[in-house]
């Protein structure tokens, strides 16, 4: 019988590895983050190269999709500790340093600066998070990619190291885009809520994962998805940094919402109808937003370098 | 007294650090970048999976050996967030204390330093990352050949972590191939600063000159294949290992001043000028062979359990 229990135990234990293998915060489940990637991917306009949408680069999108998550195993802690700010920022705190400047260290030296102001928090860009700047940086390469893409189209060179780099470039990019997309990723009330809670919504650490992941597993398909992005027109962003701080704003004006929704069990089980609206909107947004990144850099890789350009 | 030195050297640096602040150049040019991949990637050993090893994919690190530098000039915000992972300013890194293994804790130790020398500039952007930028992307290789390695067991689809096991590589060459130019590891970066008895040169040209145009005139990769060494290593510590290999690296800056006031990289050079080159660049290439065969190799270790997740 105590052998029998011990077996159960185990089996239980080994069952459970791969939710403990996953860290908090690890964004939308891969689940997630592949539909975001293929459906972006989808969704491009046809002036974007033919090799972007074919189907063997829709596979590797979104395959990519949920790769800065893989590179987050606890066999890897150095690279986990410091990759993991890149998924996430705690817009909350970020803006106690002002507004968001456009380049990595000025916004870490703002943190810096502002942490004199509030020694009581925690100001460190470890733990108020860097989603906007991985995103903007890994759209650059993107734009980059593409230009070198056209140069070599140009001189009759072989395309195909770089159409491999662009794919994985874009589906790279997707994974942040997507976690942005995700109201708690750029909130404080990343999983569970904290500080004052009048309305009594969730502080156990299991909102994050469950909405995120175990919901979307058991619950959304592509096909779910995909007229909510084809509805919306394909656009050039303007300053692509304002625009995806924008986004994420955004997505934090839903932060509460989402609370609300948990606590109506909309995410437990098969869900409310109202939680799979919800669901359904982020992970639309999150393709959305992916899709007009890819478009953006794939037009802007046409324009000449700025001039000033340090090189 | 013995201890004025340094803090001389020291003062004359921070006085002149306007000069040196018009960082910073390409690293090797992309001749060099580009033959340190190939040539690291023709000298994998038969145990690293062929599609790593195959012409297709010797193409292919080659062209992406000069890539971050390809990068840099899309944007001057990205310029300033990318530079800082190409080169390191050991003299002034090592103020910090012993280098911690992660970006962040670096970055604290910088600002901690940073009170104590008020009158210099240790923010990582102007100190450097370069061992943070190789290991880190050494880590994302090893990580992505531990996917490949499951993916084959269950004989699923490998073609895209193919392309993005060659895209890392390639991507990790051009980080491994800065470390082994020693003006990549010295606040000596483009010209000699502070005291400078020996007259080295002081304008900001040696960097480009050694590094792009000697070797784009003079250096073949038929020349360096023999120098690099025979027989693949397994590292025991990645961060370890690669910051030995650049604090040799700084270990040489002096002599490519030497090398430089006779002349060694100006035209054709000097034999002891090319002798020099093909042995940084054969440095380069052996290093990034045994990072990405130590990536391979370690790839297939099981992970660890999952109480080591922070």
């Amino acid at each position: 019988m105590i052998k029998t229990l011990g077996c159960l135990r185990f089996a239980a234990a080994v069952s459970l590895l791969p939710l403990m293998l996953v860290q908090p915060g690890v964004a939308w489940g891969p689940d997630g983050h592949s539909m975001i990637n293929r459906l972006a991917g989808a969704a491009l306009p046809a002036d974007v190269p033919a090799f972007l949408r074919s189907p063997a680069s829709l596979d590797a999108l979104a395959y990519y999709g949920p790769e800065p998550d893989r590179w987050r195993s606890p066999a890897e802690p150095e690279l986990n500790a410091a990759q993991a700010p890149e998924h996430f920022i705690y817009l909350e705190l970020a803006d106690l340093a002002g507004p968001l400047p456009r380049r990595r260290y000025d916004y870490i030296r703002a943190l810096a600066a502002t942490q004199a102001k509030h020694p009581d928090l925690e100001l460190t860009p470890e733990h108020v998070g860097l989603q906007p700047y991985v995103t903007s940086e890994v759209y650059e390469r993107l734009q980059s990619a593409f230009r070198e893409y056209r140069a070599l189209l140009a001189a009759k060179q072989d395309t195909r190291p770089r159409e491999a780099e662009i794919t994985f470039l874009a589906g790279w990019l997707g994974h942040y885009v997507a976690d942005g997309a995700m109201p708690l990723h750029t909130s404080i009330q990343y999983d569970g809520w904290v500080g004052p809670n009048p309305n009594v919504y969730s502080t156990g650490k299991h909102i994050h994962w469950f909405f995120e992941n175990d919901y979307v597993h058991a619950n959304v398909k592509a096909t779910d998805i995909a007229p909510l992005v084809n509805a919306s027109r394909p656009a050039a962003l303007g300053d692509v940094f304002d625009d995806y701080v924008a986004y994420l704003r955004h997505s934090n004006t839903l932060v509460e919402e989402t609370y609300k929704l948990e606590k109506a069990g909309a995410f437990t089980g098969a869900g409310t109808l109202a939680g799979k609206q919800f669901v359904d909107q982020q992970l639309a947004a999150g393709a959305i937003e992916l899709r007009n990144m890819i478009y953006t850099a794939w037009l802007k890789s046409a324009e000449p370098v700025p001039s000033g350009n340090a090189h | 007294m013995k201890n004025l030195g340094p803090i001389l050297r020291v003062t004359a640096a921070v006085v002149l650090l306007p000069a040196i602040l018009v960082q910073q150049s390409f690293a090797w040019g992309h001749d060099a970048h580009s033959m340190i991949n190939r040539l690291a990637g023709a000298a994998l050993p038969a145990d690293v999976p062929e599609f790593l090893r195959s012409p297709a994919a010797l193409d292919a690190l080659a062209y992406y050996g000069p890539q971050p530098d390809r990068w840099r000039s899309e944007d001057k915000n990205l310029y300033a967030t990318l530079v800082p992972e190409h080169d390191i300013d050991l003299e002034w890194a090592d103020l910090a204390g012993p280098l911690p293994r992660t970006r962040y804790a670096y970055i604290q130790a910088l600002g901690a330093a940073q009170a104590k020398h008020p009158d210099m500039k240790l923010g990582p952007q102007n100190v450097g990352l370069l061992p943070y930028s190789a290991t880190e992307t050494y880590t994302m290789l090893k990580s992505a050949m531990r996917d490949y390695r499951g993916l084959v067991a269950a004989k699923e689809d490998t073609k895209p972590v193919e392309a993005e096991i060659i895209f890392l590589a390639g991507f990790l060459g051009h980080y491994v191939g800065d470390g082994s130019q020693p003006l990549h590891a010295t606040i000596n970066y483009n010209g000699w600063i502070g005291p400078n008895p020996n007259g080295y040169a002081a304008d900001h040209t040696i960097h480009s000159r050694f590094e792009s145009d000697f070797v784009h005139n003079n250096v073949k990769a038929g020349d360096v294949a023999p120098l690099i060494a025979a027989k693949p290593v397994v590292m025991e510590d990645v961060f370890a290992d690669f910051l030995t290999y650049i604090r040799h690296s700084n270990s040489l800056v002096e002599k490519v001043y030497q090398l430089d006031k006779t002349g060694a990289f100006t035209g054709a050079g000097t034999p002891e000028g090319k002798a020099f080159t093909d042995e940084r660049i054969a440095a380069g290439a052996t290093e990034l062979r045994d990072m990405i065969y130590t990536a391979w190799v370690k790839s297939g270790v099981p992970i660890p359990d999952s109480k080591t997740a922070n």
